[in-house]
Order: C-alpha cells, then structure tokens, then sequence
C-alpha cells in the first residue's frame, strides 16, 4: 500500500511540473492536475473502504475515525472533480456570477469535508 | 468557441449535485451493511455461546446422573449381596449344624454375583471390548448384546480400515458411546425393527451413517433436543467429528457425521 501511495505521489508530482511546463500555463487554473489529484484521492478512499469491508471488525462504523475522515475526502473529491475539470474554463469564460456560485458550490463542499473530519477527529480522541 | 453562459452552470451544478447523491448513498449503503454485518456477528456469537453452554451443562449433568447410576448400581447390587453374605455367616456363626458345605456353596454363589455384578459395573464404566477387539470388535459385540431378544436387527457395514484399526482408545470409546445412545434411542423411542449402521472411508475423513426404519424424529421426539442428542452432540465435538444434514429422502430416522482422521 505505501508503495502504491509513493508510486502516486512521485507520478503526480512530476505530472504537476510537466503539465505548467508543457500543457497548462502557470499563470491559468491547474484543472488537469487538481481533476488527477482528485481521481487519486477517490481511488485511495475506495481501497480503503474495500480493505475495511474485507476486514473483521467488531466495533461500530461510526466509532473508527478514519471512516469519517475517509468518507469526507471521498465527499468533497468526488463532488467536486467536475468543477476541478472545468475550473480553467470557468475562470475564462463564465461570467462573474457564475464564478461565484461554483464558489460557494465548492466551500460548501469544503465545508462537509472538514466537518467529516472534525467528527473523525473527535472520535480519534477517545 | 461559444462563451459559456447559464446552461453550463445548469449542467455543471447537475453533475456535482447528483455525484455528491451518489457519494452519499454509497456511504449510507455502506454503513447500513457494516453494521448489519456486525449485527449479525454478534448473533452468531451468542448462538455458538449459548450453545456451548448447553453442551457443558450437557456433560456436567451427564456426569452427575452416570456417578448416581454407578451409586446406586453398587449400593443395590454388591451391597445387598454383601448385607447377604454378612448374614449368611452370621446365620452360620449362630448355628454351624447346617453344615460347612451348604454353608461354604451359598457363599461361593454370593461371592460369584458379587464378582458379576463387579464386572458389569466395571463393563458399563470402560466397554470392555475396545481394549481386546478394537472399535470394531467391541460394536461387534454391543450390537450382538443389544440383538439379542430378536426384536431389532442391527447390521454393520464397516468399510472403513481407520475404524478398524486406526483410532485412538479415547475416539473410539466415544465413538463407541455415540452409537450405543444412538440404538438406545432407536429402542427406546422410534419403534423400529431394522438398524443400519455403515462407515465408508473417504481421503480425510471417515462417514459415519446410523438408520433405522422406524418412526423418524419428527413423530418419535418434540422437536426440542433431548439430553441424549445434546450427549451424542458433546462427545463427537470432543473427537473432532461434525454432525452431518441427515438423510431427508430417508422415512425412519438417520443420523449422519465425519469425523476427520
């Protein structure tokens, strides 16, 4: 697994350089990378709720943390992929009041996610 | 290309919206699972508890009622021919003119029921056969006993060279004692005339089937487990045996179970 997870990173992060080098100009929004990136999160949740599956457990769902923490990336990635795709495209040519939609859209989004973890966290403690 | 405009923001918004839906029910179905899995854990658990002490009660009774037996076995039997035989000389103290023959013959005919009685008390406690003749010998015997008024037949197709030869005294006594509760039940409860009793050896296990041809469980016994079942039930876990689906085709009644080699 932590072989996966650095295979990723290093491929992302050499991704990230060629795509402001070759594709997408540094001073335009990043949506390729951010629409990989989010790809990437949402496989790694996936694999971590098959392994939970797979796994005997013999607590409650609610009480591990991770699940809650997992659950919120999964939410605030896979919402907002589509935006993250479109992003570039948006900022050029929608107009402002669009713009601003997406954005509440998105920290909306954001929101639940930190919550998500929030809760997560809370239940970490004990 | 066209300047994107509110449809775009419709359609952007609709995508967002129904993964977000589809994220949520797929989180909800998951936990919903989850925790329906861990339900049902838990019910598997106290059902294989419950059980456990079921069968542990089983035995402790069991063993209560088996000491009670050999009680009263020795108390009815050998201590009654020895307040006999107590007697007997004492009756001879009081008045030797009976004569030391008479005398010295009903001692001997006490001392010989006694030493009967001994026997059978001690035969009831360790089938005596197993240590001879092996499992196959001593059922051998058992069956032949238990056949011996004419009313049940009992026939044994023993294809199996492990029970033959091949198991332990402690599995084959418990063996032994499955199967001299499962004809006693066949005698006491299912009105039958025929028992079947065949062992076929496969790779790893051999299969034990007991029939008979007489009323089956259902009509024979309420569908609550009786002390004995629970016995047959405790002692082939103790030899690593598992209880077989009896035969349904069959109309008497049969039970059927491995045990591993």
């Amino acid at each position: 697994m932590s072989i996966l997870i650095t295979l990723i990173g290093v491929s992302f992060s050499l991704f990230a350089v060629l795509n402001f080098i070759f594709l997408q100009d540094v001073h335009s929004f990043n949506s390729y990378p951010r629409t990989v990136d989010a790809l990437a999160i949402i496989a790694l949740c996936l694999i971590y709720f098959y392994n939970y599956n797979e796994s005997y457990n013999q607590t409650p769902w609610h009480r591990h943390s991770s699940n809650w923490i997992v659950s919120g990336l999964l939410i605030y990635f896979g919402s907002s992929i589509m935006h993250f795709a479109f992003l570039d495209l948006l900022y050029k040519h929608a107009t402002l009041n669009v713009n601003y939609i997406f954005g509440d859209i998105h920290a909306t989004l954001v929101m639940i996610m930190y919550l998500f973890i929030a809760i997560g966290f809370n239940y970490a403690k004990t | 290309m066209p300047k994107p405009n509110d449809s775009l923001l419709f359609l952007l918004s609709l995508s967002i919206g129904s993964v977000f839906m589809l994220i949520i029910s797929f989180i909800l179905i998951f936990v919903r699972n989850q925790n329906r899995l861990l339900k049902k854990h838990a019910e598997l658990q106290e059902t294989k508890l419950s059980h456990q002490q079921e069968l542990l009660r089983t035995v402790i009774v069991s063993q209560e009622e088996e000491r009670s037996r050999i009680g009263q076995d020795l108390h009815d039997d050998v201590g009654t021919a020895l307040s006999n035989l107590r007697l007997t000389i004492e009756l001879f103290n009081q008045s030797p003119a009976t004569g030391f023959d008479k005398f010295s013959a009903g001692c001997k005919l006490i001392i010989d029921k006694i030493i009967t009685d001994v026997r059978h008390i001690s035969h009831n406690l360790s089938p005596p056969g197993i240590a001879q003749y092996g499992f196959a010998g001593a059922l051998e015997e058992l069956c032949e006993l238990m056949s011996q008024t004419g009313a049940i037949g009992i026939t044994i197709n023993n294809n199996s060279p492990y029970t033959t030869d091949g198991l332990v005294t402690v599995n084959a006594i418990s063996l032994y004692r499955v199967i001299e509760e499962l004809i006693n039940n066949t005698i006491k409860h299912a009105q039958a005339t025929e028992i079947m009793i065949s062992f076929a050896e496969y790779e790893n296990c051999v299969e034990v089937l007991y029939t008979d041809n007489g009323i089956g469980m259902a009509t024979a016994m309420n569908p609550a487990k009786g002390m004995g079942v629970h016995n047959i039930e405790s002692r082939l876990k103790v030899i690593n045996a598992t209880v077989l689906q009896p035969l349904l085709a069959h109309e008497g009644y049969s039970f059927r179970f491995s045990l591993s080699k």
